[in-house]
């Protein structure tokens, strides 16, 4: 099922004209083989990661400023990843499409028990005081399955942008632009937990410098 | 200069969200409890799943997430205003 689910995300994603970018884009799938579980794609080579990318930049003002274009072109992408998922119905390609993410119960099952799972047990293990935990674990991990505002990338949406992932799924290819590389974890979902997961990590800093360098490093 | 340094990081999230926000356009109204509770759901938890620090910064970690969900369950606005999430209040 995954890899259906990736096949169709890069063949739909791929095809979209509201979504054609020279800077931000995902692989060409040739070939897929659903019996025999084999998917051919582009070969982009072996570029660095985004991590690896920035990390080689020279330390300086200007690597502030490419970090922030990266930064603008990713964020532009996925708003429009978003915003065109609110208006595939009219763009000609219609509820299949949206049927496909909307019944990717795996990524969905995933999302739920990552983000609300685990709450109970570790509000017991912290010895934190939570009435109505149970009530709230529901209504979270019912809205993660139920709401199906529109095309969320499962990496992008609760793993969001953590340095540790992110160079597992974005790779700038030089001069070519950035390739998205995981699209099994398409799925439809709310889209503001993004922008959520995005400040999280600047929460996390208030929390703690110290405790943000160690999880970081 | 390293890319998991927070300058660097705070520079790909500042101009990450600027830039989707823009965007998105008319697309962009937040509902702003879910998203604040989500998050203190995924630090409470993160901060126990992974080597965070001690064990004094993760039960700190622990509890400010915990808050954060708190918060945004019951729409808590002035404990919000207080968090990284004050600017997402409209």
């Amino acid at each position: 099922m995954h890899q259906d689910v990736e096949c169709y995300a890069l063949n739909t994603i791929g095809s979209s004209s509201s979504l054609a970018s020279q800077s931000v884009r995902v692989p060409a799938v040739y070939a897929f083989d659903p019996t025999n579980h084999v998917l051919i794609m582009e070969d982009i080579g072996t570029p660095p990661s985004l991590k690896d990318f920035i990390s080689s930049l020279p330390g300086s003002a200007g690597s502030e400023k490419v970090i922030s274009q990266v930064g603008e072109l990713l964020g532009s992408y996925l708003a429009r990843l978003h915003n065109w998922g609110l208006d595939v119905p009219s763009d000609g390609i219609g509820e299949d499409v949206l049927a496909v993410f909307r019944n990717n119960m795996v990524a969905k099952n995933v999302c739920a028990e990552r983000t609300a799972g685990r709450l109970l047990a570790t509000a017991k293990q912290f010895g934190i005081e939570w009435n109505k935990g149970e009530e709230i674990v529901q209504v979270m991990q019912r809205e993660i399955k139920e709401n199906d505002e529109t095309f969320n990338m499962g990496d992008f949406w609760y793993v969001g942008l953590e340095w540790l992932e992110v160079s597992t799924i974005l790779t700038p290819h030089t001069g070519q632009g950035i390739y998205l590389l995981n699209s099994k974890g398409i799925l439809l979902g709310p889209s503001m937990f993004l922008i959520g997961n995005l400040r999280k990590w600047g929460q996390a800093l208030q929390i703690s410098d110290n405790s943000w360098e160690r999880h970081i490093s | 200069m390293h890319f998991r340094s927070k300058s660097n990081g705070k520079a790909l999230i500042d101009s990450f969200i600027g830039s989707y926000q823009l965007t998105r356009g008319r697309y962009s109204t937040i509902d702003i409890g879910p998203v604040v509770r989500d998050a203190g759901a995924h630090i409470a938890v993160w901060a126990t799943a992974v080597p965070w620090g001690d064990e004094e910064s993760t039960k700190s970690a622990v509890s400010a997430g915990f808050e954060l969900l708190k918060a945004g369950a019951s729409a808590d606005r002035d404990v919000i205003a207080q968090s990284a999430f004050a600017e997402l209040i409209t």
